[in-house]
């Protein structure tokens, strides 16, 4: 049966559709102890010495995995270590895989091997969870019942020999082995990042990448995606086998992904000659190192506030493209004009004591300006920005223009959106 | 939102138990979730035991998704029926019809409040957090049955059964629920005025 809400009801549904609480982590690590402790929850002592002997272990072995630039957004929970780890030490199997063990020292390489066994056992006992119908899987059952079988007496010696004689069963044969690279691991936002499969299967079913901004990809062995957000990103890689089962390997802080920088800026025209049309750039770009400007003319510059002196009329194009110290780039254009788009319609005699010197087209129309009115000698005689104020001829000094003079003029009409800037000049006369 | 050949990939890894593929399922819903949850329960450490119970589930009871309806739509009907447990299990708290009230006044007091509700038009600037933080303040039972009959799309002999009341008790807390609701809001933009008021 359908009902109809209220107004009120509709409005209380509809504010809520697009709701959204943000991530929390530490929810996952959580929600991740429980899903094991509902597989071990009949032997909750043994996970828990489990747990301490790899936490130990887990210290050891995570520190020379990663050599980029740590990040501290990634807050790195144990949890997440194991995780890492574990597939971490399923590569360093391989003896084709070297490369997570350039920087170990003898001790760590012990430490390593030890830790080893612990992390087969967990990764077979996890396999538990998994619903292949495979070895690895039979064997993990047995692990676990090996496991609890020995370790009655809680000596460490007995469980490594029983966790030895199950890591035999549980190492991935070498066609599970998997790696990637990031040839680039330092991009802007936006730009495309390109992946590798280094070693793994060769046909590009059943590779599943997360690029750990929340964007994931399939069947492909060397896939490219765009990072929008700054920051430094874990990328995973999970493969499945024929048999179903699933390995992942995950490079920790593999990505980092740079702002780029903004390029904005505006222009102010500084010149005292209304004939002589000049700006000076005001540079308000955010993050930016070098700068380049060009005008369409062929003019160009790279200081960071340049001054261009503008062509008598027309429009140009002034565009400037801003690179940061890591070569992210941003662009923008933008227009200035001088006497186009419209005409402002200005007299060219005026008689002082009958008329005021405003352009019609300022006079009929309500727009942001600037006039100002210079003498012969290049000295302002009057400025104003309200359309039922013109000049009337009267001097600073008090005195009237004498007829026969000749004045310059400019205006500049600002948008009020835009802020963008038009320019306009001329010339009158004042006439008996 | 997540492409669906993506969230495919990743319902199949779940199933497979691969936990990259859980985690990812996870981040995608977890925080629509607790929004979800956050409607049903007093604060947000209720909403969260709901939400870890509710994935729990989720992952647990994965293949018997069916791929009818959304994946999303499937969780939160988890997450919602879980609600509906708890708060099964929790005294009810229902304001029952009284013997001199009967449904036809029910409808009038509705009809009533529907007048009043068009002149009231500021209580559609409110935000989400401003009606989560109305509904936490209701009692569990105004609560639940508002949820369901506003954002589950109940209707009152849904919420009768769900609920094991009858659809009577329904309605009349529904009322009730709804007018406290708008009581409440009501209160908050007020609040809000005043502080703004007195700041400028």
């Amino acid at each position: 049966m359908s009902k109809i809400l209220t107004p009120f009801e509709r409005s209380l549904k509809e504010k809520m559709n697009d709701y959204e609480l943000p991530y929390e982590q530490r929810s996952w690590f959580q929600l991740q102890r429980q899903m094991s402790s509902v597989n071990a929850s009949h032997y909750p002592w043994v996970v828990a010495l489990l747990a301490t002997i790899m936490v130990t272990a887990a210290s050891s072995v995570v520190v020379y995995r990663h050599r980029h630039v740590p990040s501290a957004a990634v807050a790195a929970s144990m949890n997440e270590r194991f995780e890492k780890t574990i597939s971490i030490l399923q590569n360093n199997q391989s003896s084709e895989n070297p490369s997570y063990l350039e920087e170990n020292t003898p001790e760590q390489q012990v430490n390593q091997e030890n830790s080893n066994q612990y992390f087969n056992n967990l990764l077979a006992s996890s396999n538990e969870t998994s619903r292949g119908e495979s070895d690895s899987y039979n064997a993990g059952q047995s692990n676990q019942d090996a496991t609890l079988a020995s370790s009655t007496d809680s000596n460490t010696g007995t469980q490594s020999t029983v966790i030895n004689e199950s890591v035999k069963k549980a190492t991935p044969k070498p066609e599970d082995m998997i790696a990637f690279d990031a040839p680039v691991r330092r991009a802007c936002v936006g730009e495309e990042v390109e992946f590798v499969v280094t070693q793994g299967p060769n046909s590009d079913d059943g590779y599943l990448w997360d690029f750990g901004d929340n964007h994931f990809d399939k069947d492909k062995r060397m896939p490219k995606h765009k990072f929008m957000k700054s920051g430094t990103y874990d990328v995973a890689l999970s493969v499945t086998n024929s048999k179903g089962q699933i390995t992942t390997v995950v490079s920790n802080d593999l990505i980092t992904i740079i702002d780029s920088p903004d390029a904005q800026f505006s222009w102010e025209f500084v010149n005292t000659d209304p004939a002589k049309p000049a700006i000076k750039i005001v540079d308000n770009s955010e993050n930016a190192s070098s700068y380049r400007w060009n005008l369409a003319d062929g003019v160009a510059s790279s200081e960071k506030n340049p001054t261009f002196q503008l062509k008598q009329n027309g429009k140009q194009n002034i565009s400037l493209h801003v690179l940061n110290e890591y070569g992210c780039t941003d662009i923008v254009v933008k227009q200035v004009s001088v006497n186009s788009d419209f005409k402002l319609d200005a007299p060219q005699v005026i008689r002082i004591g009958s008329d005021n010197f405003m352009p019609k087209g300022l006079k009929d129309n309500k727009v942001k300006f600037v006039m100002s009115i210079v003498d012969q000698n290049g000295n302002q005689v009057y400025q104003t920005s309200n359309r039922l104020k013109g000049w009337d001829g009267k001097l600073p000094n008090g005195t009237y223009a004498t007829p026969g003079d000749s004045f310059k003029w400019k205006v500049i009409i600002e948008n009020d959106l835009t802020k963008e800037q038009k320019y306009f000049n001329g010339t009158f006369n004042v006439s008996p | 939102m997540a492409d669906t050949r993506q969230l495919k990939a990743l319902i199949d890894g779940c199933l497979k138990g691969d936990r990259r593929s859980q985690q990812a399922v996870h981040k995608m819903f977890y925080g629509k979730m607790k929004a979800v949850c956050m409607r049903y329960t007093r604060d947000a450490d209720q909403a969260m035991d709901i939400v870890q119970e509710g994935f729990l589930k989720v992952f647990n009871n994965l293949e018997k998704y069916t791929g009818v309806g959304t994946f999303e739509g499937w969780v939160r009907r988890i997450m919602v029926n879980l609600a509906i447990d708890r708060f099964r299990r929790l005294k009810h708290d229902f304001v029952l019809l009284g013997d001199n009230q009967n449904l036809e006044d029910w409808e009038e007091d509705v009809n009533d409040e529907d007048a009043e509700e068009s002149e009231t038009d500021e209580i559609y600037n409110i935000t989400p957090e401003q009606i989560v933080d109305a509904m936490q303040q209701l009692s569990p039972a105004y609560r639940t049955v508002f949820n369901l009959y506003v954002y589950e799309d109940y209707t009152h002999q849904d919420i009768a059964e769900a609920l094991g009341i009858s659809v009577g008790t329904s309605k009349s807390n529904y009322a009730k629920a709804r007018k406290n609701m708008r009581k409440l809001l009501l209160k908050n933009l007020n609040k809000l005025n005043e502080q703004n008021s007195n700041t400028i």
